[in-house]
């Protein structure tokens, strides 16, 4: 299992969200982190194909995800930075529907609904309209529609935006246990969410990847004392 | 299907459906001046007709008119005060009616009250015409075919392998020449093929159900269906079965619910096996078919119609990434599309526009029932033929087009040209705004940010429209119009001159 990125590039007229951007993911928590603007969300957007590349591969298992198209797409979970949801759907729905998109069958769906809200924490609150859900809530359940079809590559942008503290903290524990045996990527740019879930710690900065190493080294490397020191430190002194 | 469900099971859309079914029913009932005891009143005039034969019918018709008339002059007689003028009317009532006109006008016209009188009248008024149109329509037809005859000896009509001439006899081997035309109930159907507002409430519903499939993008929800597997091609497959079914259900609630409504207001359909030329509306259309046939393929054309009309709106939104932007397009596409249907002249060469015409579907009867052969490279083909011609093979390339649309347009792209261009405007617009007061800064919320200028302008358009529409008080029109017949009737005399 293995989602290679080749000299990625992205325009987006003349400001360059990816700038040959080029890592390997292996099964773990990679962390990507960047201030805002550093291409995080582009990189995301461009491994689900909601945008178009302009240069370089993507490649899952060696093949171009463009090549595999669907089969790519079903080994994929992603939860995107924004918070959108049929409003007028319950959660159990909702997640019903991303279901039948995600092409699952019915009985397999209704089995992984009811698993995934109680790994969320979301099983008494199943038939309220999502409309009536706090950021929280709405994370919680954006998290378990990523998780339907038990995905290969877990994308998550932004998870913790928006939320507070003890809700940041629950999620980051949702995530620590769904990640198993998987490659999850989780942009943010908030360190204290992935200090304790990150395997690896990626920092981007202007479309360009500016360095990439495991936890320990991230953070030891530098001298800092803590992820954010060291992303404070790394990212200036790059 | 979930997506079914989300779209056709929502509260909105089964709302504004009702609203538009209450809308046309309210404007069925307070357009017709036609009550209860009139339709009564028609229904029982006219089965007396249905037992005669057309020229039967037709004096008994005029018999029981002209006892009315005279009823009116025999009114006017006994009110009025003028010596000369009450002997002048005693003298025309005489000649007509004998010494004994009293007795025998009362008798003719019935002892019934006043109202009841008037519905009377209406009802043969309204018999006579249908009769005479019955009566007269092998002639009318026969004409067709004698014009054509006729024509063909003009020079300049007769060129071999002109458009003139091939016009000429398409016309007249398109026209029957005889028809079997029964007397019956026609205000339902001719309510049915004349109605737009029907038709363009089902295409308000149709782009609403449109409308419903870019809400994923205006709750950013689009990068996490178009990132599925199945949210591309496929979900524009269900999206197009939806809208088509969403269509079905639309036009048998309004057109067919409209429908209903009159013939149970009005007693009913009448024969449906009667011939569709037996109704006035129909004179100029050339094929002859039983009103049950009809009904079958106007429902038919509706709905295919409309659907390719919501197919064609929704390919538009698609291919714009910019909702509002979209949004504007399709409405932009929509005004000239209608502007080309509305004012091009059927005289004109251009005319082939109003026919190749997305409103040429939602207003199909218009094409239908007037009978228009266009001049395409020099062969007459007729209107409505080349209109519903196109429906299949634009409909599987628009298909086509959506399916593939949903597959390639992705969420996050970059800037459009004219959002570009949009944000150079915006920028002297937003120096205006940001000098506003309090008072047109609200004008500015509501009117602009908020699409409250779209209600006005919609509230203008019903208004000019609904002016246009109102009828003319029918009755009183009637009323005057026997009286002023009355007075007149009798030798000219220097008098009756003045």
């Amino acid at each position: 299992m293995q989602l290679e990125i080749d000299k990625l590039s992205k325009a987006y007229g003349e400001k360059l969200a990816q700038d040959g951007f080029t890592y390997s993911f292996h099964p773990g928590v990679s962390a990507i982190l960047g201030p805002n603007g550093a291409g995080k969300t582009t990189l995301m957007n461009l491994i689900t194909d909601c945008t178009k590349r302009q240069g370089g591969e993507i490649r899952y298992d060696g093949t171009d995800i463009l090549k595999l198209g669907k089969e790519f797409r079903q080994r994929l979970g992603f939860m995107p930075q924004s918070q959108g949801m049929y409003e007028q759907m319950t959660a159990q729905d909702f997640l019903a529907y991303m279901a039948e998109i995600k092409g699952l069958k019915k009985k397999t769906a209704a089995a992984q609904i009811r698993e995934l809200l109680s790994v969320v924490n979301l099983e008494k609150a199943a038939h309220q309209k999502v409309g009536s859900f706090s950021g929280g809530m709405r994370q919680r359940v954006l998290l378990a529609q990523a998780m339907l079809g038990s995905p290969e590559v877990l994308l998550l942008d932004e998870p913790t935006a928006g939320l507070d503290p003890e809700e940041r903290i629950r999620l980051r524990g949702y995530i620590e246990k769904l990640a198993a045996d998987r490659i999850v990527l989780i942009t943010t740019h908030i360190t204290s969410d992935v200090e304790t879930i990150a395997d690896e710690i990626l920092l981007m900065n202007h479309g360009k990847l500016l360095f990439a190493a495991k936890r320990g080294e991230f953070i030891s490397g530098c001298g800092a004392a803590s992820l954010e020191d060291a992303y404070i430190k790394r990212l200036h002194a790059l | 299907m979930r997506e079914g469900r989300r779209v056709l099971l929502a509260p909105k859309v089964w709302g504004l459906l009702a609203l538009l079914l209450a809308f046309n029913l309210v404007l069925a009932v307070t357009q017709d001046w036609r009550t209860g005891a009139y339709y009564d009143e028609y229904q029982s005039a006219l089965r007396a007709c249905q037992a005669l034969s057309t020229e039967e019918a037709m004096e008994s018709v005029e018999t029981e008119l002209s006892a009315f008339q005279a009823l009116s002059l025999l009114e006017w007689y006994e009110s009025e005060e003028d010596p000369e003028l009450k002997e002048h009317l005693r003298q025309q009532l005489e000649d007509s009616f004998g010494v004994d006109f009293e007795r025998r006008i009362r008798e003719s016209a019935g002892s019934e009250d006043e109202e009841r009188g008037a519905i009377r009248m209406e009802v043969l008024q309204t018999l006579q015409e249908q009769l005479q149109y019955i009566r007269d329509y092998p002639d009318y037809l026969l004409q067709v075919q004698d014009n054509a005859e006729m024509m063909k000896t003009w020079e300049i009509f007769n060129k071999e392998g002109g458009f003139s001439s091939r016009n000429i006899e398409k016309t007249a081997a398109d026209f029957p020449t005889s028809v079997e035309l029964r007397l019956d109930n026609d205000y339902a159907v001719t309510d049915l093929v004349t109605d737009t507002v029907g038709s363009y409430s089902l295409l308000v519903f149709t782009l609403f159900l449109t409308l419903q499939f870019l809400i994923e993008r205006k709750r950013g929800l689009w990068s996490l269906i178009h990132g599925a597997p199945e949210g591309r091609g496929r979900l524009a497959y269900k999206r197009g079965a939806i809208l088509l079914l969403g269509v079905v259900i639309g036009t048998l609630v309004l057109l067919g619910g409209k429908l209903l409504f009159v013939a149970l207001r009005s007693g009913g359909l009448g024969s449906l096996t009667r011939n569709v030329q037996s109704t006035m509306v129909f004179s100029d259309f050339p094929w002859v078919m039983p009103v049950w046939v009809f009904l079958i393929g106007f429902f038919l054309l509706k709905i295919l119609g409309m659907w390719l009309v919501g197919m064609a709106v929704w390919a538009i939104l698609q291919s714009v990434n910019h909702l509002p932007l979209a949004l504007c397009a399709a409405g932009i596409a929509l005004a000239g599309e209608y502007a080309l249907f509305r004012f091009i002249p059927d005289s004109y060469t251009i005319a082939i526009f109003r026919y190749v015409n997305l409103f040429a579907l939602v207003d199909v009867t218009s094409i239908a029932l007037h009978y228009l052969n266009l001049n395409l490279f020099g062969w007459p083909v007729q209107g409505f033929l080349l209109s519903i011609g196109l429906i299949p093979p634009v409909l599987a390339l628009l298909f086509g087009a959506n399916v593939l649309l949903t597959a390639r347009e992705k969420p996050v792209s970059r800037q459009n040209s004219l959002l570009a261009l949009a944000d150079r405007i915006r920028v002297p617009f937003s120096r205006f705004v940001s000098r506003l007061r309090l008072f047109g800064m609200e004008l500015y919320k509501i009117l602009w940010l908020q699409k409250g200028v779209l209600i006005v302008l919609l509230a203008a358009a019903f208004s000019f429209g609904f002016l246009e529409m109102q009828p003319p008080d029918e009755e009183l029109y009637d009323t005057e119009l026997s009286w002023i017949s009355a007075s007149m009737a009798g030798p000219i005399t220097e008098q009756t001159l003045e």
